[in-house]
C-alpha cells in the first residue's frame, strides 16, 4: 500500500452519547487542495481536530506518513501539520510578528533563539499574506479578518507540508478571501497538501481540486466540485433549492444560486425573471 | 505598541534593587548593630578574620542566625509565590488567577495545622514542613483528578474544583483550630502560624526551601515558550506542537511543589502570586521569557521589602506578614477586578 501523507480509517468520535464523527475513511495526496463542505454542526471542525491529533478518536485511527498519529509527539506532528483555527480572538498584547514567529516553535528548543533562516521564513510568510507593514502592531487591535491572516501567516512560517484550515475566509473581505485562497492554491501547486473547511460553496468549487461533503458526521459525497455540487446534494444536505451553472472561460467554479430554502419558509423566494 | 522599556534592562534593574534591599534588610533591625560592626561580623563568617573589638557574640547571632535566614527565606518564598502566580495566570489565560486558586495553599495549611495540633511540631522541626507538603500534594492530586476525564482537563472545572477543595480544607483547618482552643498555647500557635510570616525562620528553613525554589524555578523557565503559546488557546498551542496534557500536568505539579514548600515554611502569605505578575505584565508585556524571571525577582523584592517595612515601622506590634500582604493586596485585587469587570472570561 502506497504511503499517503495523511489518511484516516474508520474514524469515529463522540462526546459521550453524541456521535459527532462516524466511520470516516479518507486518503489525501500531496499537492491536493481539498475542501470540506457541509452544513453547520456537520463535524468539519471535529474532523480537522482529529486529523491533527488535537483530540483522540473513539474508534479508528489517523495515519501520518504511514504511521499512526498516536505514535507521534505533538511537536513532531506540528512539523508536519499546521492548523489555522477558526476562533482567533486574543486578549494579550502580542505583536503580529511575534504571533507569526510562534510558527517556528516546533523547530526550536526551549531556550534556542531564532536563526537567520527562521527570520527569513517569518518575513516570507508575512510578505505572502500582506502583513509586512503591520508587523509590530498589536494583534488585539486588528480587525477579525486581519487577525485571520496573521494565523495563516503563522501556519505558513511553520513550514509544515500539510496545511489544515478551519474556515479561513470566514471574516475576510472579498479581496482577502481571494488572496488567501489563491495563496493556498499556489502552495499546493508547490506540493503542499491543504485541507480546508469552507462555507462558501462557490469559492470552494473554484479553488479546490476535491470536495468532501460532510453531513451528520459521515461522508455524504466526495469528488470534483461538479460531482459534489449537484442540485440533489444541495437539496438533501444544504436544504436549498438551487440553480447550478458551470463558470465559463475555463475556470473550474460552479455558480450556485440559492433560490429558496426548503425548510418551509417560502417568504424568502428569489424569483427569476423569466 | 512596543513596551517602552527593554525587558532585559528591567530585569537587571530589578536584580540590583533586590540585592540592595536584601543588604539593607540584613543590616537593619531593632537591635542596634552599626554598619561597621556588621561588616566585621560578615567578614569573619566568610573566613576573613578581622579584629573583633566592640562586636558582641549576640550581635553575631542576630545577624547570622536571625536576620540572614529571615531575609533569605523571604526572598525565596516571594520568588516561589510570584512565579507560581505568573504560571497560573498563563495556564488559565486569566490575569486574576493565583497560586491559592487551586486550593493548594489551604491544603498545605491544613497539613501544617494538623501537625501543630498533634504537637508534632515541637518534637521535630521537620514535622511541620512534611505535613504541609503532604497536604499540598494530596490537595493538588485531588483537584486534578476531579477535573480530569479521559486525559483531558478543562480549565473551568479545574478552577472550580480548586475552589471547592480549598473550601473543604479551610473548613477542616477551622475545625482543628476550634478544637485546639481548649489549649490556649496550641491555639495561639496555630492562629499565628496561619497568618503567615518570617518570624523565627532559621537556616534549616532556608535549606528546606532552597532546593525546591532553585529546581522549581529553573524548570518553569523551560516552559516559557509553551506558556506563550498556551495564552492563545489550546488549539493554537497544540497546532504549534505544545503537548497540552503533559505541559499542564508538569506545570501543576511544579507550582504545587513550590507553593507547598513556601506555605510549609512561611504559612499563608497571600496576594504576592496575584499582584506581582500582574503588575509586571503591564510593564513588560506577556512574554514569559521575561515575565517568569521578572515575577520571581519581583516577588522577592515585595516580600523582603514588606517584611523590612513591618520590622521598621511596627516592630513592637508584631503584625504578621500575611496580614500585611492581605491588607495591601486585597484592595488592589478589588481595583483590578473593577477595572476588568466586563472583560473577564474563564
Amino acid at each position: 500500500m502506497k504511503t499517503t501523507p495523511l489518511a484516516c480509517s474508520n474514524l469515529a468520535f463522540d462526546y459521550g452519547k453524541q456521535q459527532v464523527i462516524n466511520n470516516i475513511n479518507l486518503n489525501f495526496e500531496k499537492g491536493e487542495f481539498v475542501g470540506l463542505i457541509g452544513p453547520n454542526g456537520a463535524g468539519k471542525s471535529t474532523l480537522l481536530n482529529l486529523l491533527m491529533g488535537m483530540i483522540k478518536p473513539t474508534e479508528g485511527y489517523v495515519n501520518l506518513s504511514g504511521q499512526p498519529l498516536k505514535q507521534y509527539k505533538q511537536r513532531d506532528i506540528a512539523r508536519q501539520i499546521s492548523l489555522v483555527p477558526q476562533d482567533v480572538s486574543i486578549d494579550y498584547a502580542f505583536s503580529v510578528r511575534e504571533i507569526v514567529a510562534m510558527g517556528r516553535n516546533p523547530h526550536l528548543g526551549p531556550f534556542q533563539p531564532e536563526t537567520k533562516r527562521d527570520r527569513e521564513l517569518i518575513h516570507l510568510a508575512m510578505e505572502k499574506t500582506d502583513l509586512l507593514q503591520m508587523d509590530s502592531r498589536n494583534v488585539n487591535q486588528l480587525s477579525g479578518g486581519e487577525r485571520q491572516r496573521v494565523f495563516i501567516a503563522r501556519a505558513i512560517a511553520q513550514e509544515a507540508p500539510i496545511l489544515l484550515m478551519d474556515e479561513p475566509t470566514a471574516n475576510l473581505d472579498l479581496c482577502h478571501q481571494l488572496e488567501v485562497l489563491s495563496l493556498v492554491k499556489a502552495l499546493t501547486e508547490e506540493g503542499q497538501l491543504a485541507i480546508s473547511a469552507i462555507h462558501d460553496l462557490e469559492l470552494a468549487s473554484r479553488f479546490c481540486d476535491r470536495l468532501i461533503l460532510i453531513h451528520e458526521g459521515k461522508i455524504a459525497a466526495q469528488g470534483s466540485p461538479s460531482q459534489v455540487l449537484t442540485k440533489e446534494n444541495l437539496y438533501r444536505f444544504f436544504a436549498i433549492e438551487a440553480e447550478i451553472e458551470a463558470y465559463a472561460h475555463g475556470e473550474n467554479g460552479i455558480r450556485v444560486t440559492a433560490l429558496r430554502s426548503c425548510n418551509g419558509h417560502s417568504s424568502t423566494n428569489l424569483k427569476r425573471n423569466d | 505598541m512596543t513596551f517602552m522599556v527593554k525587558p532585559t534592562l528591567v530585569l537587571i534593574l530589578m536584580l540590583l534593587i533586590l540585592s540592595g534591599l536584601m543588604i539593607a534588610a540584613i543590616f537593619h533591625g531593632p537591635s542596634d548593630i552599626t554598619l561597621g560592626k556588621a561588616l566585621i561580623i560578615l567578614s569573619n563568617a566568610w573566613g576573613w578574620p578581622m579584629p573583633l573589638d566592640g562586636v558582641r557574640p549576640w550581635m553575631q547571632s542576630v545577624l547570622i542566625d536571625v536576620r540572614m535566614p529571615r531575609v533569605l527565606v523571604g526572598a525565596l518564598a516571594g520568588a516561589c509565590l510570584a512565579i507560581s502566580g505568573a504560571v497560573m495566570q498563563g495556564m488559565f489565560r486569566n490575569p486574576l488567577a493565583s497560586p491559592s486558586v487551586l486550593g493548594v495553599s489551604s491544603g498545605a495549611s491544613l497539613g501544617a495545622v494538623t501537625a501543630l495540633y498533634l504537637g508534632l511540631a515541637s518534637i521535630s522541626i521537620w514535622a511541620l514542613p512534611i505535613f504541609a507538603f503532604t497536604g499540598a500534594g494530596l490537595t493538588m492530586f485531588l483537584v486534578y483528578r476531579i477535573a480530569s476525564q479521559r486525559g483531558r482537563t478543562a480549565t473551568g472545572t479545574l478552577l472550580l474544583s480548586g475552589i471547592a477543595i480549598g473550601a473543604l480544607t479551610t473548613a477542616a483547618s477551622s475545625l482543628i483550630l476550634a478544637l485546639s482552643l481548649n489549649n490556649w498555647e496550641v491555639g495561639r500557635m496555630i492562629v499565628y502560624w496561619t497568618m503567615g510570616g518570617l518570624e523565627g525562620r532559621t537556616w534549616d528553613h532556608v535549606w528546606l526551601l532552597l532546593p525546591f525554589a532553585t529546581l522549581g524555578i529553573s524548570i518553569l523557565l523551560f516552559f516559557s515558550r509553551s506558556l506563550d503559546a498556551l495564552l492563545l488557546g489550546e488549539v493554537h498551542a497544540a497546532s504549534i506542537g505544545v503537548d497540552i496534557v503533559n505541559t499542564r500536568r508538569s506545570l501543576l505539579i511544579i507550582t504545587a511543589a513550590l507553593v507547598g514548600a513556601t506555605v510549609s515554611v512561611c504559612g499563608l502569605i497571600g496576594f504576592i502570586g496575584l499582584v506581582v505578575p500582574h503588575i509586571l505584565r503591564l510593564i513588560m508585556g506577556p512574554h514569559h521569557r521575561y515575565l517568569l524571571p521578572a515575577s520571581a525577582i519581583g516577588g522577592s523584592i515585595t516580600l523582603v521589602g514588606a517584611d523590612l517595612l513591618l520590622r521598621t515601622m511596627a516592630p513592637e506590634k508584631a503584625i504578621p506578614l500575611g496580614v500585611a500582604t492581605a491588607m495591601l493586596g486585597a484592595p488592589f485585587f478589588l481595583f483590578l477586578l473593577i477595572r476588568k469587570r466586563w472583560s473577564i472570561q474563564l
